[in-house]
């Protein structure tokens, strides 16, 4: 019980947790606002193109009622006439695994029969099913955790507890359940957070209600609610939390500290890759299935529906997942109750350690001395793993990227129309667009009476849904037109009246980087914990042992030593800024290429305010720069709490409570700290 | 005209305790030890000289010149090794020394010979491409005094550079201290009083913050004859005397007992001793209870 307070009840580790929640409670709200703007945006997308409000709650309708059913049917139904084909195949093994998958797949589906749907607020549970980032922030606490046990083993500390009367194997039972605890309290901080957010954010999902009542997990084939799904997939996770631990520990205490890492990189990385790049019905997808980063997401096994291949014989892939983990955890324990409770400490891989060593003799021989700068840099970059978190931010930063690709909308007639008048506003495109809207609405008259009267001297179907086409393309095209027009007559008027010029540009192209949006404040949320661990131990680091008493009593170790240091904040706060804008950057060279920068900033409505003619190139590098010093003011700020703390950590935890938190509270809409939001202080948008 | 460094009405006050309390000396080539209890202002001294903290008074003189006008000349005059358990734990030997040797504006050719040189004095260069996080205290304590050796300073500080060293060790180090001190000012803080009685010409004595002596070994061990005394006897007759006299140190010289006492006067019954006086007896002299050095004089004053 007492290693189960020093393990999971000490200070330290609460902070960690809570303060991974907070990092995880950040990125998941900025999505949930993303995705929020995305429904919203789709809403008003068909409200514009003449479907009806309620469209998406017709189309649920019509899943509940007919689609699911009519599905359970043709289940049942190909069950019986696939049955025969398969008889045709010459692959007799192939041929009898179809036919028992066949019968297994009606049979498992019988018993939803009777499953009662019910409608309810879906939106959060997509997202929640969608979102992954949660599971990769699951892994860091256990394994840590793992880290920290391994590392006592041959350590003072492990002598001492080893020479004890229950300090080898009642120890480190105690310590595996820890182990299991801290992934519960883990999962149900950061997985039980998204949840209750999801439900804070758009509504209570309705747990009692069955998986099967969104279209997402129309191919479970279990009878649970989304009560028992959550609860599921949390106890998957947790299992899979803890075998990863269970197996980082047990490497770490047996094995030589290269050997060790190396493999557990291998193992997690390998796995990771055949989780996502394995098809799900190939023929090593039992390598996909019976995978710890599968059985992390755990949705797959509630949404999806796959029998795995065991000689001829199907078999469930969570019920072989379930079977695999068990033995998994099994083998696992007693492993490291034998090999780290009962065994003495000692390492295998020795030879790893002279390759090593004579590695190491050899790289040194070549080891330059760096200037005081350089050195600096070497200091933050490996010593202090700032190239690492930028690594990882930079990853992050590819995956919103990916994220917010998706989420353009993409029309090409739009692109005909903008190419046609982008440019300067003259009298002629002026007069152009006016006709051809004047043109636009008077075919939309003569096809709206050809409409009519079809309707009314009940024509074919196939002449009405051919006039309902040509209304509903050009009422798609009015409207845009009307939308150019509208711009073109406002900035004509603009110039008329400032004297200043503003063209025609496509708005689209910039309303990411000039416009406040879930997605451009993720991006600077991703910017701010980058500032976050790469500069919050910096200071610090020198202030652990004292070691800044030594380097003060050096001729360059005062001034000359903060200059560099901020130097290299000033070096990466720049490249942080300049990765952030790549992503908008990148979004308007899709959308529009650069070939409109050097119009006048004040063709887009929203910069119509600068008193000056600037380009528009010269409004993005202001935006740059602007954002350069938001990013370099927080980083300084970052630095100053790492200067008045004793260890990295604590600056760490410092920095996260002092900036990311309350960032994190304003995003997520819990709390509103205002002065306090320092995602929307590198954004730098509202102003603009 | 050798290199001299004053110390002039050194004063440093934390809140209402006082650290140091007027210390006046002047260190010339060669080695002063210093000595003193935990507690006792060593490394508040130190840290002065290393221009670390503020002083609350008095002054520091390089060649008639306050250190605080020099700034950074100052500190590329001197080497100083602190008491830490730890310096960068990611950085190899090698490494840091190079970021030392930069950071004391060192040529870069410099820093690569002096390195070598210096690794090899502190007997680590099999271990210079080694992890400082895998060394041994007495290890880091090593790299810690090559590195204070860097850019052959003028003045050397020594925090306890022979902690958690053996005794082997020790002799290197210490010899090489010694040799360094030829020619150069060295400040060498130690609880190993033998390090000190070996190489030290003067020796000043702190307790409590106060001066108590600045004075050659020799003077001091004169000073202290007749003042260090021995009981003998059986184990439980030392044992009764030792509640009487605490500070007493306890021997067994065969069968017999002893507890060497200091005194002036010598306790009723002690039996003086008249030969094979150390420091360890000059220290325990005064270094216990509130006696103060009888000849001491203020070489500042």
């Amino acid at each position: 019980m007492a290693e189960l307070r020093r393990l999971l009840i000490s200070p330290k580790r609460l902070v960690m947790l809570l303060m991974i929640a907070v990092i995880n409670l950040a990125l998941f709200s900025g999505r949930c606002r993303t995705e929020r703007e995305r429904f919203d945006y789709n809403r008003q997308q068909r409200i514009d193109w003449g479907y009806e409000d309620d469209y998406e709650q017709k189309q649920l309708e019509t899943y509940l009622t007919e689609t699911y059913p009519r599905y359970l049917e043709t289940v049942q139904m190909q069950s019986q006439s696939q049955s025969v084909l398969s008889k045709l195949s010459r692959d007799k093994s192939q041929n009898k695994f179809i036919d028992r998958n066949l019968t297994k797949t009606a049979e498992d589906y019988r018993r939803l029969g009777t499953v009662q749907l019910e409608y309810g607020e879906n939106r959060g549970i997509k997202i929640l099913l969608d979102y992954r980032l949660t599971d990769f922030l699951l892994l860091i606490a256990p394994l840590l955790l793992a880290l920290e046990l391994s590392g006592e083993g041959a350590s003072a500390v492990g002598a001492l507890t080893r020479s004890t009367k229950r300090g080898r194997v009642t120890l480190t039972a105690w310590r595996i359940f820890a182990v299991v605890l801290l992934n519960a309290a883990n999962v149900l901080l950061l997985y039980g957070g998204n949840i209750a957010f999801t439900w804070y954010y758009f509504g209570n999902p309705g747990l009692s209600r069955a998986v099967q009542s969104i279209p997402e997990f129309q191919y479970c084939p279990y009878r649970l609610t989304f009560g028992s799904f959550f609860l599921s997939a949390s106890l998957l996770k947790i299992a899979a939390l803890t075998a990863a631990a269970l197996f980082f520990w047990l490497l770490l205490a047996r094995l030589h500290p290269v050997l060790s890492w190396g493999i557990s990189a291998l193992a997690f990385g390998g796995m990771y890759l055949l989780s996502e790049l394995i098809l799900p019905t190939a023929k090593l997808n039992h390598l996909k299935f019976i995978n710890l980063f599968t059985a992390l997401e755990a949705n797959t096994f509630f949404t999806e529906y796959l029998n795995l291949n065991w000689f001829s014989y199907p078999s469930g892939f969570l019920t072989d997942l379930l079977i695999a983990l068990t033995l998994l955890l099994v083998i696992l324990t007693v492993l490291v109750l034998w090999l780290v409770g009962w065994c003495k400490p000692a390492r295998l891989g020795e030879r790893a350690e002279r390759l090593r060593e004579i590695a190491g003799k050899f790289l040194s021989r070549f080891q330059p001395v760096h200037t005081r700068f350089g050195a600096e840099g070497w200091k933050l970059l490996i010593a202090q793993r700032a190239l690492l978190t930028a690594a990882a931010a930079g990853l992050l930063g590819w995956y919103l990227w990916k994220d917010i690709s998706m989420y353009r909308p993409v029309s090409l007639q739009m692109n005909r129309i903008y190419t046609q008048y982008e440019g300067e506003i003259t009298a002629e495109k002026i007069k152009d667009a006016d006709e051809y809207l004047a043109l636009l609405e008077e075919r939309i008259e003569t096809v709206s009476t050809q409409l009519e009267q079809a309707v009314l001297e009940e024509k074919s179907p196939q002449l009405i849904a051919q006039l309902q086409q040509s209304l509903s393309e050009y009422q798609e095209m009015h409207e845009l037109y009307q939308k150019v027009d509208k711009i073109l007559h406002n900035n004509a008027d603009y110039t008329a009246r400032t004297g200043r010029d503003a063209w025609f540009v496509r708005d689209e192209a910039y309303q990411l980087t000039f416009f406040e949006s879930a997605a451009e404040r993720r991006c600077c949320m991703v910017l701010l914990l980058f500032l976050i661990f790469a500069f919050s131990g910096m200071a610090a680091y020198d202030n652990r042992y004292d070691t800044r008493m030594l380097l003060r009593s050096t001729k360059h170790g005062r001034t000359g030593l903060y200059l560099r240091q901020l130097g290299w904040i000033a070096l990466l706060s720049a490249a942080g800024s300049v990765g952030l804008h790549l992503i908008t950057l990148l979004h308007i060279r899709k959308d529009s290429g650069f070939s409109m920068l050097h119009a006048p900033a004040q063709s887009l409505s929203y910069l119509q305010w600068i008193p000056v003619s600037i380009s528009l190139r010269s409004a993005l590098i202001w935006l740059m720069i602007l954002r350069f010093l938001a990013a370099f003011a927080l980083s300084a700020g970052i630095f100053c709490i790492s200067r008045a703390s004793r260890t990295p950590q604590k600056a760490l935890l410092l920095s996260m409570l002092v900036f990311l938190l309350p960032s994190a509270l304003n995003e997520s809409g819990v709390l509103r700290l205002g002065a306090l939001d320092f995602v929307h202080l590198l954004s730098c948008c509202k102003r603009l | 005209m050798p290199n001299k460094l004053e110390i002039r009405h050194l004063t440093k006050v934390y809140g209402s305790f006082r650290a140091l309390s007027d210390v006046s000396f002047t260190l010339e080539p060669g080695v002063t030890g210093l000595l003193g209890a935990n507690g006792a202002g060593k490394s508040t001294l130190m840290k002065l000289m290393t221009d670390h903290m503020k002083r609350t008074e008095g002054e520091i003189l390089w060649n008639d010149t306050d250190i605080l006008k020099m700034g950074a000349k100052w500190r590329a005059l001197i080497g100083y090794t602190p008491q830490l358990p730890g310096v960068y734990d990611d950085f190899s030997a090698k490494r840091f020394l190079y970021y030392m040797g930069a950071l004391k504006g060192m040529k870069r050719r410099d820093i690569r010979e002096q390195t070598d040189e210096m690794l090899q004095a502190v007997n680590l260069s099999d271990n210079a491409h080694k992890k400082i996080g895998t060394f041994s205290g007495g290890m880091r304590q090593r790299v810690l005094l090559a590195s204070s050796m860097l850019g052959r300073p003028q003045v050397l500080i020594l925090d306890e550079p022979t902690a958690g060293l053996d005794p082997e060790e020790r002799i290197r180090i210490r010899n090489d201290i010694a040799e360094l001190a030829r020619d150069r000012i060295v400040l060498l803080a130690t609880h190993v009083v033998s390090d000190i009685a070996c190489i030290a010409k003067r020796v000043l004595l702190l307790r409590r913050g106060e001066q108590i002596a600045f004075e050659t070994p020799q003077a001091l061990l004169a000073d202290a004859e007749g003042k260090i005394g021995e009981f003998s006897g059986t184990y439980e007759e030392i044992r009764a005397l030792q509640a009487q006299y605490p500070g007493g140190e306890l021997a067994q010289h065969k069968e017999e007992f002893v507890l060497r006492v200091a005194g002036d006067p010598l306790p009723e019954g002690c039996r003086p001793v008249t030969d094979a006086l150390t420091l360890e007896d000059v220290c325990h002299l005064y270094l216990k209870g509130d006696r103060k050095y009888g000849g001491a004089e203020k070489t500042a004053d």
